[in-house]
């Protein structure tokens, strides 16, 4: 009978709790960093840059406006290598310049130490002949797999090709060559002596992988507390909620707040009126040093947003 | 969040815009699925996954979106300097984020990976000698532009030595951007300055607005990659002397050197 009283007075005392408390509201902060985009590299070291000259007999065979293909290959070659600048890094490569077997790899040349590279390859690039045949593709990917190994071209190359398209040996494909060249991060520019088609497959070559020297530091979660201060406060009632950027909700009894987030400079928000079981999400893109810090607040459906320019 | 904006509208109201959201959001879905596959638009390290786009309906996502964008682009203009494949890569990945943004598309027409040119061969220029002495440099020693007509030069005549390599400013304008293509800034400036020379040789009055005006665009851009801000100003104030309503395409020029194009305009100083 005892027990039956008290469970009845217990009951009673809840109720009066429940009846004069108000139902609380709660309030989250989170936050979306932006990462900066930032490149490390060194733009002091040039690129270095690829010739690969086509001698191959149909280059020898083939004639146009009273020069063979050879003749006007050769020329646009010399020209371009003689306009670079004297401390260019350069390499010539030559295809069916070599003696021996039908089709041969091409054969890197050396520049002759007694003048800049450019000018010497010039020459030696205007001294050669027709000799064997070699595949203009497995050429270009033999540049490829040179670029992918060399830490100097992590930064960008450049590979000039000048070639009538018409090779004897086959061995792979031009747009798989380039490929392999976009993928070691070389520009491919395609100088075609004569008719020959170009493969309609060469525009479809891209894509948008992360380039090596980006940064790429995973930008670590905010780290930042907040507060919530009431804004009309009751007599003897002093007291704000705090809670952590990207954690729990924290409980507050309803009314006006504002929200101050310990960021630098602090975010502040409001003041907005919360209601009974309502949920206040405030949301803050942060952004690199210099740009205006924006945020968002949601309120039971009705949207608040600003900047550092408008507080809402 | 999106459910809680459409919170006061009627039932059937309602109802008809679930079922719009939720064929966008599948339609969404799929785009993201097929880009996904395709292996293109994947996050980049610290990014959002997924990587939302400017049209994202969650309007911080959006923002976010819309500031990597931005962020990529000025790297992007900086690295078609040095190579148009890496360049090309960042632009394709900020086209992911905005992909309706002209500039975006512009660039990566202009930072194609493979370019292909098919020159005219003009065929075999016979030059005599002057004086009888040995075979001067040739004159096709000059910089071939690829794509530029192949003519084939068999016996040449010197250049008089009095004349300077490269004679009208158009070509130290080229020669300048070429410079820069290349990364090679300090090169530009000196093309620059010997087209500045050009210039003040011809006398104010003769002296085309617009030449000026590429030359100190020109030459503040290499001064700004090369960390000479006040002397890009100067540059920059040249230019608007030539001509006062010049603007700059922010999708051709570096945003830091249309930046401070408007801020020399406004007559602003950096801070000491």
């Amino acid at each position: 009978m005892r027990n039956a009283g008290t469970a009845l007075f217990c009951a009673a005392l809840l109720a009066c709790a429940v009846l004069e408390s108000p139902m609380p509201a709660a309030v989250r902060v989170e936050a979306v960093r932006a990462a900066p985009a930032v490149l490390e590299w060194d733009r002091a070291a040039p690129p270095p840059i690829h010739v690969l000259l086509d001698l191959t007999s149909s280059m020898q065979a083939s004639r146009t406006g009273g020069l063979t293909y050879l003749q006007a290959a050769q020329q646009a070659a010399g020209r371009f290598l003689r306009s670079l600048p004297a401390d260019a890094d350069v390499s010539l490569h030559v295809l069916g310049s070599a003696t021996g077997s039908a089709c041969t790899p091409a054969i890197p040349v050396k520049a002759p130490s007694d003048s800049p590279p450019g000018q010497g390859l010039a020459r030696v690039a205007e001294a050669l002949y027709s000799r064997s045949e070699g595949s203009l593709a497995g050429s270009l990917e033999a540049i490829a797999r040179l670029l992918r190994g060399e830490e100097r071209a992590r930064a960008g190359a450049r590979v000039l090709a000048i070639s009538d398209l018409d090779g004897s040996c086959q061995e792979g494909g031009l747009c798989d060559a380039a490929a392999a060249l976009f993928s070691a991060g070389a520009d491919l520019d395609l100088v075609v002596i004569g008719g020959a088609p170009v493969p309609a497959c060469l525009d479809q070559i891209g894509g948008d992988e992360e380039p090596p020297f980006f940064a790429a530091a995973p930008i670590p979660p905010t780290q930042a507390d907040f507060r919530v201060v009431r804004e009309e406060r009751r007599k003897g009632d002093s007291r704000s909620a705090l809670g952590k950027v990207g954690g729990e909700a924290v409980n507050v009894a309803p009314g006006r707040v504002r929200v101050i987030v310990d960021l630098d400079p602090p975010v502040e928000v409001g003041p907005v009126e919360l209601g009974r079981n309502s949920l206040l999400r405030v949301r803050i893109l942060e952004v690199p040093e210099g740009e205006p810090r924006r945020w968002e607040v949601f309120v039971d459906g009705a949207d608040v947003r600003g900047d550092e320019g408008s507080v809402p | 969040m999106s459910s809680s904006r459409f919170g006061r509208c009627s039932e059937g109201v309602t109802r008809e815009i679930s079922a719009i959201l939720g064929a966008l959001l599948l339609s969404t879905a799929l785009a993201a699925t097929s880009r996904a596959e395709s292996g293109l638009c994947a996050p980049w390290a610290g990014e959002i996954e997924p990587l939302p786009t400017v049209s994202d309906p969650d309007p911080l996502l959006a923002a976010w979106a819309q500031l990597r964008a931005d962020q990529l682009a000025e790297v992007a203009l900086l690295l078609e300097l040095r190579s148009r494949v890496l360049a090309h890569r960042v632009w394709r990945h900020a086209s992911c984020l905005d992909p309706e943004r002209l500039g975006f598309v512009r660039a990566l027409t202009r930072t194609a990976p493979v370019r292909w040119f098919r020159p005219e061969i003009l065929g075999v220029d016979e030059i005599e000698v002057s004086g009888g002495g040995e075979l001067p440099e040739p004159v096709s020693e000059r910089s071939w532009e690829l794509g530029e007509p192949i003519r084939v030069v068999l016996a040449r005549t010197p250049a008089p030595e009095s004349s300077p390599l490269l004679l009208d400013v158009t070509e130290q304008i080229a020669a300048a951007e070429k410079a820069l293509r290349d990364a090679r800034f300090e090169l530009a400036l000196e093309w620059v300055e010997r087209g500045r020379r050009l210039l003040a040789s011809q006398g104010p009055a003769r002296e085309p607005p617009h030449q000026r005006v590429q030359l100190e665009v020109l030459a503040a851009t290499a001064e700004i990659a090369l960390g000479r801000e006040e002397a890009a100003r100067e540059s920059l104030g040249r230019a608007l002397r030539a001509q006062a309503g010049l603007s700059l395409d922010p999708a051709v020029h570096s945003p830091k050197v249309v930046r401070l194009l408007e801020s020399v305009r406004g007559g602003d100083r950096p801070p000491p």
